[in-house]
């Protein structure tokens, strides 16, 4: 039975007034662009590449006159766009524009065609049967079989999210030999897209995302404050399903994030992966000289760093991630606010 | 964790359908899906945290992260009950990790009234602030959300009995509390 103060509770609850400026500002709270989870071993590599090739396919077909027997007609041509991101994405994503009957325009590469979602502002139309790029200041600013490179990332549904920066050049800029191929092919489960590394906005951290996941592996639980360290709590990511606990071990990665900084759970960490036999490795995580310590007998890996004023622990598994692709991860812990 | 949507669900009509527009990457679906959850995410983080900056802060995580990872809702018709807990989760975490200094003075936000019913909520306020942050949890997701212990339990993650008996001793602590406000 709900007693009186029950009630006088819900209703002092639900009468809370929510100051309106709180409340517009979530409301127009600027949307980043969504960006899928990179395969990681493939991901690596190319990170070491400014520009990332969607593809270097020429659309040579797409100059030949058609052939079929309905060519569409002259006029606007239906694309995606979508808010203006404030953020600039480190990444860089190239390829040869084309039209598409889905996205109506698309970047093609390596035999495969990412539906293109443009910022706002752009348009397309249908000249003399080809589509074209339009600006926003209305001027025609590519056509198909141009290369475009541009800052951007992949988008959900086999799309790539073009942001800022769009450069166009005729359809052999760049050409594969200033810009080879990759090990980063795009392929069934990859996703063409570079994870900018060590964003570090503003001059206070927030808590953190490990962006850089193996495949298939996103964010699963939270771990509570520690009790021997209760400014330090975390996260744990993993395959799709993974039960936790446990949150460390073999298709684990857990992060553990402390504020105000302090090494003081790295440090426990090391002592612990030490007596376990552990030695260190000494990498650099954005800038920073640290130490992987990886115990060969459990495969445990654990690397630390200081984010402005919170520290990060990273613990993967050998079973799962090299100490580069540890630290690779660990240098895309980013903060979703800053 | 699978999440039951919860009884009074406030997931709007069509809201699978603007799921899947929102993992599409459609930023106007997503603003309409998290639209009637925000004033009381609001209240919700306000009252676990007990400042309004860290509230807001929060809330504005919990829709990034919302964004972000949408795509992993196996059921879209439990995106209410979905973004209650990263909400929730997330509202803990940041009180956990403050200074255990409550900025905010709740019995300064006792809505409209009587003089009566201020000072009374003013005294309800005062109460339950004093509570602890699991206290102040379970009742927040009983009597603000109205969520079932089912899916207080996966939120909270604690057993369905323990929700139970922790809603129970917790509100015996706010009637202490409370009335012991009211003495003063």
């Amino acid at each position: 039975m709900t007693t009186q103060l029950e009630e006088d509770l819900r209703d002092w609850l639900r009468a809370l007034p929510v100051p309106d400026e709180q409340l517009r500002q979530l409301r127009n709270l600027e949307l980043p662009a969504r960006r899928r989870l990179p395969l990681l071993r493939h991901w690596a590599p190319a990170a070491a590449v400014l520009v990332l090739l969607v593809g270097m396919v020429l659309v040579v077909a797409s100059r030949a006159p058609s052939a079929g027997p309905t060519v569409p007609a002259d006029g606007p041509v239906a694309i995606q766009t979508r808010a203006p991101n404030n953020v600039c994405e480190a990444a860089r994503i190239s390829g040869t524009l084309a039209a598409d009957p889905t996205y109506g325009l698309a970047l093609q590469g390596s035999g495969r065609s990412y539906g293109a979602i443009w910022p706002f502002g752009y348009s397309a139309r249908r000249v003399s049967g080809k589509v074209v790029l339009v600006g926003p200041s209305g001027a025609v600013v590519a056509h198909e079989g141009d290369q475009i490179v541009a800052s951007g990332a992949a988008g959900p549904d086999g799309t790539v999210e073009v942001e800022c920066d769009i450069q166009v050049g005729p359809a052999s800029f760049p050409t594969p030999a200033t810009a080879p191929q990759t090990s980063f092919a795009p392929s069934a489960t990859a996703s063409p897209t570079l994870t900018p590394r060590c964003v570090r906005a503003g001059v206070t951290a927030l808590g953190g995302v490990v962006d850089a996941l193996p495949d298939g592996w996103s964010d699963q639980a939270e771990i509570a404050a520690l009790p021997a360290f209760p400014h330090t709590s975390g996260r744990v990511y993993g395959p799709d399903g993974v039960a936790v606990p446990p949150d460390e071990g073999p298709g684990r990665l857990a992060l553990y994030e402390t504020f105000p900084a302090s090494g003081a759970y790295f440090q426990s960490r090391i002592e612990q992966s030490r007596n376990g036999g552990g030695t260190p490795v000494a990498v650099t995580v954005c800038g920073e000289a640290t130490e992987v310590w990886l115990d060969q007998a459990t495969g445990e890996l654990v690397v630390g760093w200081t984010d402005r004023n919170k520290s990060d622990v990273l613990v993967g598994n050998l079973a799962d991630f090299t100490v580069q692709e540890l630290v690779d991860s660990a240098e895309t812990v980013y903060d979703w606010c800053g | 964790v699978e999440i039951r949507a919860a009884e009074g669900t406030i997931t709007p009509p069509g809201g699978a359908h603007l799921v899947r527009a929102a993992v599409g990457g459609d930023p106007e679906a997503f603003r309409q899906l998290v639209e009637p959850q925000l004033a009381t995410a609001l209240r919700a983080t306000t009252v676990l945290i007990g400042s309004d900056a860290d509230a807001a802060d929060v809330v504005q995580d919990a829709l990034l992260a919302a964004w972000r990872t949408l795509h992993a809702l196996k059921n879209p018709d439990a995106f209410a009950a979905w973004f209650r807990q990263i909400v929730v989760r997330g509202a803990i975490r940041r009180a956990r990790t403050r200074r255990a200094v409550v900025e905010l003075d709740l019995s300064q936000r006792s809505g409209a009234g009587s003089l009566d019913r201020s000072v009374e909520r003013a005294d309800l306020a005062r109460g339950f602030a004093a509570l602890s942050l699991p206290d102040r949890s379970v009742l927040t997701l009983r009597y603000l959300w109205d969520v079932s212990t089912v899916e207080a339990a996966a939120i909270l993650e604690i057993p369905e009995g323990t929700v139970k008996s922790r809603t129970h001793a917790a509100i015996e602590r706010l009637r202490a509390a409370f009335e012991a406000e009211e003495r003063r």
